[in-house]
């Protein structure tokens, strides 16, 4: 059974990103033309549960259907930028790459246009809609991660993607301009992370807008977004508050991971007023129609079902970088990390301090951040436990007791020590 | 034996035909996928604005109704200031009554008291009381 899914981008300016952003999205119809899925199987049955842990609020209920194949279209939704010739660009850019287009004759902000994605998908019979903005870099496995966890319950009404920038829900990368927003490497972290996630989602008290895959039945039940909220800005919030108040739920897929350049979106369409970080008569509406929100938010971020993710995600990352370009364990105060994405070194780094009461060591690569517990056996049988391998050089950027202990565990392991400190006392 | 040359401006024609019929195809798409929306878009918008109207009804009408009631307890208040004015004014009054009357009772108190009478009476009074204890 074939699964028909129509990602629907809504676009109002960004001319710079905009492009790239498309293209990313185009390949998702591409390559479902292209593959032949009626070999392969679903997330859901081939994921071993057995990995994953049981962690409160992840999801994991019957599945709803089998679907052995995924049809992805694209449609670029096009709100009226006053920009001179910049929806000419935009419709010869998506006939070049051979998605949809359609542009509003008035702008209409964002929440009316994402009524008329869900419509459309409705009228042409898709089985879901995934809402994107148009400053994202998508993974290829997206659509399939996304879908694999909708279906695992037939009450779930929205899957958010995960992302370097998507509100509390966050993996924060300190490189992501440089690092994630490259196609390559994004497909590799999203297919490292649905490797570890499978089919797993991550209860949330609202799914966010910028990726979010919505299935026909939860629209067919709770409705549209409501267009009171202008422009937009936490018209999602309210649609996810609604869907909750009728008994559905929104869950976090860790398994499709997007680059998303942040609040480039309501600023350039003009949601945000300049230095504004928010919407405060959205909220207000939000506040005054559902009182219990921001209570279950506190609540969500108070037990953060995230934190035991992230450090999965993390310890995953950074494991299967430094099984394909092996560690380097630098003893210093100072970390800083290689220019822009084409670093020379771009082995993972485990930086330790120097000095101080107990070894302190961080794992650096492609802007993760993995901090790490050092145990009595030293660095590096914590390296080794925890990242799969051993570390191939250690180099003293400074000295202290610290650097002394590594030094020692490395001459006992075989393990070269490359002295590179420049002041004969600690700074 | 036949030129291969003969054949070729049939072969060349045949992918400039598909190519043609291709975007002609896309071109039908697209105005395909334009119509479609528009159709969705402009009913969606017209029940938009039935629901705008909706809610701009009834908050107005709720608007009138608190402003009535506003109104009514404006009214109330004033009623219960000019009540209490009036008791403060009478409750003034009185008081500036009594201590009139007051005043003239002491007076006369005071005039009595200084009367040689009064004098003489205290006087036999008290060495009555020592004469007895």
């Amino acid at each position: 059974m074939t699964r028909r899914v129509l990602v629907a981008v809504i676009v109002y300016d960004g001319k710079a990103f905009v492009p790239r952003a498309l293209q990313s999205i185009a390949r998702l119809a591409t390559h479902s033309r292209t593959q032949d899925k009626s070999g392969t199987q679903d997330h859901s049955r081939t994921q071993d549960h057995s990995r994953t842990q049981d962690h409160s609020g992840t999801q994991d209920h019957s599945r709803t259907q089998d679907h052995s194949r995924t049809q992805v279209d694209v449609l670029v939704l096009d709100d009226a930028s006053p920009d001179p010739g910049w929806s000419e660009e935009l419709s010869a850019l998506c006939s070049t790459l051979g998605i949809g287009y359609y542009c509003s004759p008035r702008n209409l902000g964002i929440p009316r246009n994402m009524n008329l994605a869900l419509l459309r998908a409705e009228a042409e019979g898709y089985d879901a809609c995934v809402l994107l903005n148009s400053d994202v870099v998508v993974p290829l496995n997206l659509v399939d991660s996304l879908a694999a966890v909708a279906d695992t319950s037939t009450t779930i009404a929205s899957v958010t993607a995960w992302a370097n920038d998507v509100s509390i829900y966050s993996l924060a990368n300190s490189q992501a301009a440089d690092m994630l927003a490259s196609q390559d490497r994004l497909d590799a972290v999203s297919s490292s992370l649905a490797e570890e996630f499978g089919a797993t989602g991550i209860e949330l008290p609202t799914g966010v807008g910028f990726c979010l895959y919505i299935p026909q039945r939860a629209i067919a039940d709770i409705g549209l977004l409501d267009p009171v909220f202008g422009r937009g800005y936490a018209e999602e919030v309210d649609w996810c508050c609604r869907a909750t108040a009728a008994g559905w739920h929104h869950v976090l897929a860790p398994s499709a991971f997007v680059f998303h350049m942040g609040s480039a979106t309501n600023s350039a369409a003009g949601v945000l007023q300049k230095g504004m970080r928010t919407v405060v008569v959205n909220e207000s509406i939000v506040d005054h129609r559902h009182p219990d929100y921001r209570d279950r938010l506190a609540e969500w971020a108070g037990r953060d079902p995230l934190a035991p993710i992230r450090a999965r995600a993390l310890r995953r990352l950074v494991s299967d970088a430094a099984r394909s370009r092996g560690v380097v364990v630098d003893a210093t105060w100072l970390y800083r990390p290689a220019p822009g994405g084409t670093a020379v070194d771009d082995r993972v780094r485990v930086v330790v301090a120097p000095d101080g009461p107990e070894a302190v060591a961080v794992a650096h690569v492609d802007g993760w951040e993995l901090a790490m517990t050092v145990g009595p056996e030293g660095v590096l049988h914590t390296i080794a436990g925890l990242l799969g391998v051993r570390a191939e050089e250690i180099r003293l950027l400074d000295r202290g007791a610290q650097a002394g202990r590594l030094t020692v565990e490395a001459v006992a392991g075989g393990v070269p020590v490359r002295s590179l400190a420049r002041y004969p006392e600690r700074v | 034996m036949t030129s291969p040359d003969k054949h070729k401006p049939a072969e060349q024609a045949a992918p400039k035909l598909s190519l043609v019929a291709e975007a002609v195809a896309a071109a039908d798409a697209a105005a395909d996928i334009i119509g479609a929306i528009d159709r969705l878009s402009l009913s969606q918008a017209l029940l938009d604005v039935e629901i705008a109207n909706a809610r701009v009804l009834d908050l107005t009408a709720r608007l009138v109704e608190s402003n009535q009631r506003a109104d009514g307890l404006r009214a109330d208040l004033e009623s219960v200031r000019s009540s209490a004015t009036g008791v403060r004014i009478q409750a003034d009054a009185d008081v500036a009554a009594m201590r009139s009357e007051m005043a003239v009772h002491q007076a006369y108190l005071d005039e009595q008291r200084s009367s040689t009478a009064y004098r003489w009476a205290a006087k036999v009074w008290n060495l009555r009381n020592a004469l007895r204890s």
